[in-house]
C-alpha cells in the first residue's frame, strides 16, 4: 500500500492538468461561476477531423516532419554514435563538444544566425528547411543515447556474425541493429517528441508556410478560441501517449505496458 | 560433417599496431585433422594470428594458406572458417535453436535442412530438445556449447578457437574441453586453438606452437616441450625445469652434477634437468637438504650442490630424508641450452 500510494500521487498530478482541457474540447459555453460548462458542443473536436480546417493537414505536416527528423536523426546517430562510441581519434572531444553544442546554445539565437542560409538557399518556408533546423536539437540527444549505447556494445558480436559468414551489411542488419534495438527505439522516439513539439525554429524556417499543430496550436489560443484549442491541445498530446504506452516495454524492459510507463 | 583434411599454412605473417610489431615473420604449418594449440603470454600475438585466418584482420606481409592456396583474398565471411570466442557471444534476439541456424541462414540453407541440421548441431554438443529455449536462460557452460554447435552446424574446414573455456569455472572448463577434444577427433576438423594456459594446452592439443613476442620460438607435440625444449625462454615458460652453470671444453660438459661427453660447442652453457629426473642414490653427487615438502604423490626437495647452487628434485613420498645425501642424474635427461 505504501508503495502504490506515491504511484497514485503521481498518476494523478500527471493526469489533473488534462481535465479542463478534455472539459473544454467538449464545452459549448462555460462562463463564471459555473462549475461545469453551462452547455456542451462538439465544435472544437468536429473542427479537428473537418478537411475544411487547416488541422488535419497539420496532423500529417506533423507526423511526416516527425518521422522524417526521427529516421535521418537515428541514422546520422547511428554513425556518429558508433564513431564516438567505440573508436578513439584525434578530436574527438571537439567533435562531442560540437555535436551537443546546439543543446546547449538556445536554438532560438543558432536559428537567428542560420535563417539567413536557409533564406539564400531557398530552404526557408519549403518542409525539406524545417526538416534540416529539426535536425539541429535531435542530433545531439539521438547521439548521445546512441554514443552510449556502442560504447557498451560488444563489437564481437560483429566479428563472431562475419565468420559465420554474414557480410558487413547483413551484419548491420541482422545483429547490430537487433542487438541495438532498445536503445534505438529510445532515440527514435526523443529525435520524434523533440520534432512534434518543436514551435520556435519551425516558425522561423517554415515562415508560416510549413504549418506544424504547435503552429496552430498558438495561433488558436492567440484567438482565444478555447475550445478549439483544448480539442487541438488534445490530439497534440495523444501520439506521445501513445508512443510511450506502445514502447514502454522497450523503455523499462517490462512487458506490460502501462505498468512498465509507471517505472519511467 | 565436416570436410576432413584441410591443412593450414602460414607464412612470414607479420601485423603491427601503432607503429608495434605483434606479430613478427611468423611460420607455421597445422598439420590437417589436428588440433595445434597457439600458445603464449598475454599480448604475444597469439588472437592476432587467429584472427588473421579468421579474415577478421589483413596482414601487413605474409600468407595465409589452406590446403596450398591463398585465403587472403577472401573476406571473413568468405572463407570456410569459424570460430569460437571468448565468450559465447549469443545473439540475444534469437533463439538458440535460431542461433545455432545463423551461419546457414547466411549461407541461405532451405529452411528444412536448416532445422535437421541446427537439430543434428545440438546434438553433437548434448543440448537437444534446447532449440526454442532463449538467451539467458541457460548456464554459461551450456552458452558456450551452443556457440560451439554454431560454429560447427556450418562445416568448417578449419575451426578457430580463441581462449573458448578462460570465461568457463574450472569444474565446467574441464567437462567442455573434453566435449571439444572429442568432437575435433571424431569430426577431424583442422583447428587452431589459442590459448595461455600450458596445461591445457599439453592436455588437448596434437601439436603445440609457443609463441613469444609474435614468432614461434618452438612448435611440435606437447612431449617435446617437456624432454627438449628448443631455448632458455620455452624452458622458462613451461617452467620447473633446475637450472645449473656449466662449462663445455674440449667435448666434455662440467656441472655441479659432474661431468660427460657432449656435442654441445665449447664455452658457457645452462644445465637444465627436470625435478623428476634426479634420483636419490647411495653414492654420487653429494648434496645438503634445505627443505622437504610433502605433497601427496611425492616430496619436493631442494637441495644444496657443494657449488652453492640449489636443485629441485623429487622423491619418492615413502623416503625418510637424511640431511645428507647423494644424487644420480640421467646425462641424457638433461638439456643444454644457450644462456
Amino acid at each position: 500500500m505504501i508503495r502504490l500510494l506515491p504511484r497514485w500521487l503521481l498518476a494523478i498530478g500527471l493526469l489533473l492538468p488534462f481535465v479542463p482541457l478534455v472539459v473544454w474540447a467538449a464545452a459549448g459555453q462555460w462562463r463564471y461561476p459555473g462549475v461545469v460548462p453551462q452547455h456542451g458542443s462538439a465544435r472544437g473536436l468536429r473542427l479537428l477531423v473537418d478537411p475544411a480546417s487547416d488541422i488535419p493537414q497539420g496532423l500529417f505536416t506533423s507526423l511526416l516532419l516527425g518521422v522524417t527528423v526521427s529516421v535521418i536523426a537515428c541514422v546520422v546517430g547511428l554513425c556518429a554514435g558508433r564513431a564516438l562510441g567505440l573508436y578513439a581519434f584525434r578530436g574527438k572531444r571537439a567533435v562531442q563538444f560540437l555535436l551537443l553544442a546546439p543543446a546547449i546554445v538556445p536554438g532560438l539565437a543558432v536559428t537567428l544566425g542560420i535563417q539567413v542560409f536557409f533564406l539564400r538557399y531557398g530552404l526557408a518556408g519549403t518542409l525539406p528547411g524545417v526538416v534540416l533546423v529539426q535536425l539541429l536539437p535531435t542530433i545531439p540527444y539521438v547521439t548521445l543515447v546512441l554514443g552510449s549505447a556502442f560504447a557498451n556494445f560488444e563489437t564481437d558480436y560483429e566479428e563472431q556474425a562475419r565468420t559465420l559468414g554474414a557480410g558487413p551489411l547483413r551484419t548491420f542488419w541482422h545483429v547490430t541493429l537487433p542487438v541495438l534495438r532498445p536503445p534505438l527505439i529510445v532515440a527514435a522516439f526523443f529525435a520524434f517528441l523533440i520534432s512534434w513539439s518543436e514551435y520556435i525554429l519551425t516558425l522561423l524556417i517554415g515562415g508560416g508556410t510549413v504549418k506544424t499543430l504547435p503552429l496552430l496550436l498558438f495561433a488558436y489560443i492567440g484567438s482565444s478560441d478555447q475550445n478549439v484549442a483544448a480539442a487541438l491541445a488534445l490530439l497534440v498530446v495523444l501520439p506521445p501517449f501513445l508512443l510511450v504506452l506502445l514502447t514502454s516495454r522497450w523503455l523499462t524492459g517490462s512487458q506490460t505496458g502501462a505498468v512498465g510507463f509507471g517505472r519511467l | 560433417m565436416t570436410a576432413p583434411g584441410t591443412t593450414v599454412e602460414l607464412r612470414g605473417l607479420t601485423k603491427s599496431y601503432d607503429g608495434t610489431q605483434v606479430v613478427a615473420d611468423l611460420d607455421l604449418v597445422v598439420q590437417p585433422g589436428s588440433l595445434t594449440a597457439l600458445l603464449g603470454p598475454s599480448g604475444c600475438g597469439k588472437t592476432t594470428t587467429l584472427k588473421v585466418v579468421a579474415g577478421l584482420l589483413d596482414p601487413d606481409a605474409g600468407d595465409v594458406l589452406f590446403d596450398g592456396r591463398s585465403v587472403l583474398s577472401l573476406r571473413a565471411e568468405q572463407r570456410p572458417v569459424a570460430m569460437v570466442f571468448q565468450k559465447p557471444l549469443l545473439f540475444p534476439h534469437l533463439s538458440l535453436g535460431d542461433n545455432v541456424g545463423f551461419g546457414l541462414r547466411m549461407r541461405k540453407v532451405p529452411k528444412k535442412e536448416r532445422v535437421e541440421r541446427v537439430e543434428r548441431a545440438l546434438e553433437l554438443v548434448r543440448l537437444q530438445d534446447l532449440a526454442a529455449r532463449r538467451v539467458g536462460e541457460i548456464s554459461g557452460g551450456q552458452e558456450q556449447r551452443v556457440a560451439l554447435a554454431r560454429a560447427l552446424v556450418t562445416e568448417p574446414s578449419v575451426l578457430l578457437l580463441d581462449e573458448p573455456f578462460s570465461a568457463l569455472d574450472a569444474s565446467l572448463r574441464g567437462e567442455v574441453r573434453d566435449l571439444v577434444r572429442g568432437l575435433q577427433q571424431e569430426l577431424g576438423v583442422t583447428t587452431l586453438f589459442v590459448t595461455h594456459d600450458q596445461e591445457e594446452a599439453v592436455a588437448m592439443s596434437d601439436d603445440i606452437a609457443l609463441l613469444l613476442e609474435g614468432k614461434v620460438e618452438q612448435s611440435g607435440p606437447p612431449r617435446d616441450f617437456y624432454a627438449a625444449p628448443a631455448s632458455m625462454r620455452v624452458a622458462r615458460f613451461f617452467g620447473g625445469r633446475n637450472e645449473l652453470t656449466a662449462t663445455v671444453r674440449a667435448g666434455t660438459v662440467h656441472s655441479a652434477l659432474g661431468r660427460w661427453a657432449t656435442s654441445w660447442p665449447d664455452g658457457d652453457a645452462v644445465l637444465t634437468v627436470r625435478p623428476e629426473a634426479v634420483g636419490l642414490a647411495s653414492e654420487g653427487v653429494r648434496a645438503t637438504v634445505l627443505e622437504a615438502r610433502f605433497l601427496g604423490t611425492h616430496v619436493a626437495v631442494t637441495v644444496e650442490l657443494t657449488d652453492g647452487s640449489r636443485l629441485q628434485l623429487h622423491a619418492p613420498p615413502s623416503v625418510t630424508l637424511p640431511s645428507h645425501v647423494h644424487l644420480s642424474v640421467d646425462p641424457a635427461a638433461t638439456t643444454l641450452l644457450e644462456p
